[in-house]
């Protein structure tokens, strides 16, 4: 014959253990509170004071003017880089750079064949060593068709250690050639 | 060696539409008596708990309260209710084990049911059902919230009753026994019990005076006792 009971009580010991549970929450909850509200603000103008401490170090001994220093002689530095690289790139697209016709006569000639490669305002020389005297008319009617160089003769052909060393020169025609 | 003996206390409500009687027991593990520290009864005659509805809850509350409080203990309290808005029904099935669709009722929503075995005879199975609407549950549940009482048992008084029956035969108590005194008393169970049954029982101090229609809530009030455990 089992009981009836219309309703379903919460035991005592669930009831003393839930009462116990509020109790040590509550506790650590406040503790935790209280360590934030007084402990908290404490630790933060501790750790303002010593920022301040160190500003004022840093203001007043050499320290802080050597630091200045430095950082006053690196972006000096770094301008004056950059100016140089400016004038670097600016020469690059100028008529003046020399590149773009050195690079077309490269290709004309195997870079390991010219011996030098002078250029004036107006004029330019080629030294250069050719197999036979075919390669070197080669070379002659080659740069003859670039169109910043003029007048391109051959100067001097002579045999040296079973190459010909070939001297060409010639006119550097200002207003064709390429910036 | 001296055996330190427990003490357990009680404070047992049996509610009907009347009066509502309040009895403060102990129990010591040294003796198999109930002790009756205080008897409390009050009449009602304002229509406060009519058909077992908490109509004036203020009176009830402060009442029940009031009661509680002069004890001075914290102890569980334990209710029975009798009255109209019980549906009570003593039934003889032919399943041991019947589930909801086999009791004869309404199984509308607002209504709580439960059943519990009494005895067998004749291939059947007598089954104690009690059901009560869920509203009244909940008043009474209310009422003890407000009143931060410790309420831990609300029952019928019949199943106080049967409770209480068990507790006077003790180890004694068979379910054969008890078919054979229900179908002798026409399975009326306030029947089961007689004047001589309450003092062997209970302990009534002097201070504390019984009538005739406080014996059968007293019995009732020890079965509740008794079914706390």
């Amino acid at each position: 014959m089992n009981g009836i009971n219309f309703i379903n009580p919460v035991p005592p010991s669930e009831n003393n253990s839930g009462r116990r549970w509020v109790f040590i929450s509550s506790l650590i909850i406040s503790g935790i509170t209280m360590y934030i509200l007084f402990l908290g603000p404490t630790e933060g103008y501790i750790y303002y004071k010593l920022i301040q401490a160190r500003r004022t170090a840093q203001n007043e001994t050499a320290h802080g003017s050597a630091i200045a220093q430095k950082r006053s002689e690196k972006e000096l530095q770094f301008s004056q880089k950059q100016h140089q690289y400016q004038k670097i790139s600016n020469y690059k697209t100028t008529p003046k750079n020399p590149e773009p016709l050195l690079m077309s006569i490269s290709k004309i000639i195997n870079p390991s064949n010219i011996q030098s490669c002078s250029f004036t305002q107006r004029s330019f020389e080629i030294n250069c060593l050719a197999s036979h005297a075919q390669e070197a008319q080669k070379y002659i009617h080659q740069l003859a068709q670039l169109p910043e160089l003029k007048e391109v003769t051959l100067v001097s052909l002579y045999k040296e250690n079973n190459k010909l060393k070939t001297t060409i020169r010639g006119i550097i025609d200002k207003k064709k050639s390429r910036s | 060696m001296i055996r330190k003996q427990s003490v357990h206390d009680a404070f047992t409500l049996i509610f009907s539409p009347t009066s509502i009687l309040g009895a403060w027991l102990t129990k010591r593990s040294s003796s198999p008596q109930f002790i009756v520290q205080q008897l409390y009864q009050q009449k009602l005659n304002h229509l406060e708990l009519e058909k077992l509805t908490i109509f004036n809850p203020t009176q009830i509350g402060s009442l029940i309260t009031s009661w509680y409080k002069k004890s001075g203990k914290s102890m569980p309290l334990l209710a029975a209710l009798y009255g109209p808005a019980l549906e009570e029904h003593i039934l003889l099935l032919h399943n041991a084990h019947p589930n909801s669709n086999q009791f004869p009722i309404s199984h509308a929503p607002h209504w709580h049911w439960e059943y519990t075995y009494l005895y067998s005879v004749d291939h059947r199975h007598c089954f104690y059902l009690c059901g009560i609407k869920k509203s009244l549950i909940f008043q009474y549940q209310l009422m003890a919230i407000l009143h931060q009482l410790p309420l831990a048992i609300l029952t019928t008084e019949r199943m106080a009753l049967l409770h209480c029956y068990r507790f006077l035969f003790g180890s004694a108590f068979r379910a054969a026994q008890l078919a054979t005194a229900m179908i002798s008393h026409n399975n009326r169970i306030e029947n089961l019990f007689s004047v001589d049954d309450l003092p062997r029982i209970v302990h009534i101090p002097s201070h504390v005076k019984i009538t005739n229609q406080t014996a059968l809530p007293l019995l009732a009030a020890c079965g509740l006792f008794q079914a706390q455990g």
